[in-house]
């Protein structure tokens, strides 16, 4: 009798958490399940009312105007090069940033921090016109360049690094490699890096999400349609005369799809990263 | 760590030093030192622009007239969404760079690059801009140019502001929009206008999209005459009370759907009858008939404002950047010549996209005088001749941008803040004041 009443008591805190997520799930899925159910609607029926809520059959005939509008395979490739050599790059180099500030002592490591530290407090778009002079003095404009190289050693992710390497390698472990012979590219190598595969799992996801989603610098450097890169190309689209809605969602649509695969292929690592990183060990 | 501090001060000193002196590596020409255009030189183009332009002046260079006069030419276009591709044009000409020789600006961005800086002066030689446009209409020649002479760009397309209405809503309500003599006039046939579509007891058929619309319409569309003729800033003050007035009187009629310009419901108004009427510029009807109301050609019709108002909702520039070469400036200006005052350029545009002509020589074009099936064989274009011809010069102001900014604060304050008409301007003046003394 007494487990039957902590059942119930336990069935009665979990189904209104339950009831909950639901709902949250609910908000956070409605408008992506929403932009699928739009990419399947003929262009003109975009706005009716009452509105879709049920798949059509207009996707194809939406993709098809898509790759009419735009180049949109060459924008693809542009979006995912750009969002695969950032994240390749900004791993490597944030890695080692962040094991340098997590398990070196050195004079200034303080000021290092807090001047990362303080390069996060101002908004990206008061940077926008210095960077965009310094990216033609150095003649990156209209290349892939200015969109991966600056953002390589990002404050974000060397912090990031720094925080989850200070909790999740013990530096006794360090010491013994060193007692072994092991050099210090050898530990971050062979120790640091191994043991940081949750916190770089986090760090490569949000790396390339933030890059494939990057609209402001690829607007401003990639002069073209043909160099941009996807949310560029599908701004394109709107509000024109005669408005492409079918293709602007058929567009979305394709360009969520690789960052929701990743997501869905990582979300372990991701959450056990985000976990492991949030709990100082 | 404080001896650490004054190398990473030199180091920004040295930086900050080399990047401005890049920013003086000025590639600029101005007057006599640009060479003349060469016909028999290859040259490369490269424009940006917005929307649908793109398509508009590829139309015009697929035209043999054009293959003709420029075969020596090759284009590039850089084009993005509307806000886009004006954020991106602020943040180059803001670092004093230039990514395009010909540049497309909304007429709404004009004051604001006058404010900036940053576009070539096109009235001074050997531009000659006001020369070249003497046949453009007069309110879009001044629309560019500063108070004290400077032409800033050139206008390609013009968007005359006029009422489009649905034909068979109006007649159903026993009314008629056509030439109304004023606002109080409009605001009484409004009531008559309203309707409930769904039988559900609430109001689902509007007059109006957002009485926001017609803010403008007495100041001609906002571009310009904020200043008068001595030079004190929103005045005549009667001019302003009556913008805020009107506003005001449309929201407490009830009359108007609160709707936001571009949202789902506002658009999709248009195709199901919630919107009766709405003010807008010439391109607009290109909107409705290719994409916003497809189903309802043949029911839309035009006029004109009430009370005969004159203003311009929208229209574009060509612009060539301060920082482009002198060579690429000669053969920019022959382009935006073209664009601008060719009559097959004009025409072919006004074909493509729907954009109004600039150039008043191509009024009387028999295309002009035909038919629009779309607003039931109505002739429209003459409609839009007739109120872009009437439109009055503005100068614009290196203020404009900061006071359009003002003024359209006030209209929310009297929209949604309840605040009096009078306290409003009082408030938008002392903010001009501030920065206009």
């Amino acid at each position: 009798m007494k487990s039957f009443n902590v059942s119930i008591a336990k069935a009665g805190v979990k189904i209104p958490m339950y009831l909950m997520l639901l709902v949250f799930v609910f908000i956070f899925g409605f408008p992506f399940y929403y932009m699928f159910v739009l990419a399947t609607v003929p262009g003109t029926q975009m706005y009716q009312n009452p509105p879709h809520i049920f798949f059509k059959t207009s996707f194809f005939e939406n993709v098809l105007a898509l790759l009419q509008d735009i180049p949109f395979p060459v924008n693809f490739f542009n979006s995912f090069g750009i969002a695969a050599l950032s994240t390749v790059t900004v791993i490597f180099f944030c890695t080692m940033g962040g094991f340098a500030l997590a398990k070196y002592e050195f004079k200034g490591k303080k000021m290092i921090f807090f001047f990362l530290l303080s390069t996060m407090a101002i908004p990206p778009f008061l940077n926008i016109i210095p960077f965009f002079k310094m990216m033609v003095f150095f003649k990156w404009y209209g290349t892939w360049l200015p969109l991966i190289i600056p953002g390589m050693a990002n404050a974000f992710g060397i912090l990031l690094m720094t925080q989850f390497m200070q909790g999740s390698i013990p530096d006794a472990l360090l010491d013994a490699a060193r007692i072994d012979g092991l050099t210090e590219f050898g530990i971050l190598r062979h120790i640091a890096f191994p043991l940081s595969k949750s916190g770089i799992a986090v760090l490569g996801i949000m790396t390339f999400i933030n890059s494939w989603n990057n609209f402001l610098t690829a607007l401003v450097m990639l002069p073209n349609t043909d160099k941009t890169t996807l949310p560029v190309a599908l701004s394109k689209l709107f509000m024109q005369m005669d408005g492409d809605r079918g293709g602007l969602m058929a567009g979305t649509f394709l360009a969520v799809l690789p960052l929701i695969i990743v997501f869905v292929m990582f979300n372990k690592q991701i959450i056990s990263g985000l976990a492991a990183g949030s709990v100082k060990g | 760590m404080r001896k650490m501090i004054v190398p990473i001060l030199l180091i920004c000193v040295l930086l900050t030093g080399v990047l401005t002196s890049c920013s003086k590596d000025d590639k600029s020409a101005e007057g006599p030192s640009i060479p003349a255009y060469d016909p028999e030189k290859e040259y490369s183009l490269s424009i940006g622009c917005y929307g649908d332009l793109e398509r508009a002046y590829l139309a015009v260079m697929e035209t043999e007239d054009f293959k003709n006069t420029f075969p020596n030419i090759t284009f590039e276009f850089q084009t993005a969404d509307f806000n886009g591709h004006h954020s991106r044009l602020t943040t180059v000409l803001a670092a004093g760079e230039a990514t395009n020789d010909i540049e497309a600006l909304e007429v709404g961005f004009v004051a604001k690059f006058v404010e900036g800086g940053g576009l070539t002066n096109l009235a001074a030689a050997p531009f000659n801009g006001v020369e070249e446009g003497k046949d453009i209409v007069g309110f879009a020649m001044s629309n560019a140019t500063t108070q004290d002479g400077r032409l800033v760009a050139m206008p390609v397309d013009i968007a005359p502001a006029v009422m489009f209405y649905r034909k068979s809503i109006v007649d159903a309500a026993g009314v008629s929009v056509e030439n109304l003599g004023s606002w109080d006039e409009y605001i009484e046939v409004g009531r008559e206008l309203l309707g409930d579509r769904d039988g559900d007891g609430k109001i689902d058929q509007f007059a109006l999209p957002n009485a926001n619309d017609v803010a403008l319409t007495p100041l001609s569309g906002g571009k310009g005459g904020w200043f008068d003729d001595a030079g004190k800033p929103l005045e005549p003050k009667d001019k302003f009370i009556t913008a805020l007035t009107v506003v005001k009187e449309i929201r407490e009629a009830g009359i108007d759907g609160d709707l936001t310009a571009w949202t789902g419901p506002w658009t999709q108004g248009f195709a199901d009858g919630t919107i009766v009427t709405t003010i807008n510029g010439a391109w607009f009807g290109g909107a409705l008939k290719t994409w916003m109301a497809t189903d309802t050609a043949g029911d839309w019709r035009v006029t004109r404002l009430p009370g005969n108002e004159l203003a311009a909702l929208g229209g574009t520039y060509l612009s060539i950047p301060e920082n482009v070469s002198a060579d690429q400036k000669a053969a920019a200006w022959e382009v935006i010549k073209y664009l601008c005052a060719d009559p097959n350029a004009q025409l072919t545009t006004f074909e493509a996209i729907d954009a109004f002509p600039a150039l008043t020589t191509v009024y009387d074009a028999p295309v002009m005088d035909e038919g629009v099936d779309f607003f039931g064989g109505q002739k429209v274009r003459q409609i839009y001749a007739e109120v872009a011809r009437d439109i009055p010069n503005a100068a614009v102001s290196e203020y404009d941008a900061a006071i359009l900014s003002i003024f359209n604060n006030s209209i929310t304050d009297v929209l949604v803040n309840d605040v009096e008409v009078e306290d409003a301007y009082q408030t938008a003046l002392n903010s001009v004041l501030a920065i206009a003394d």
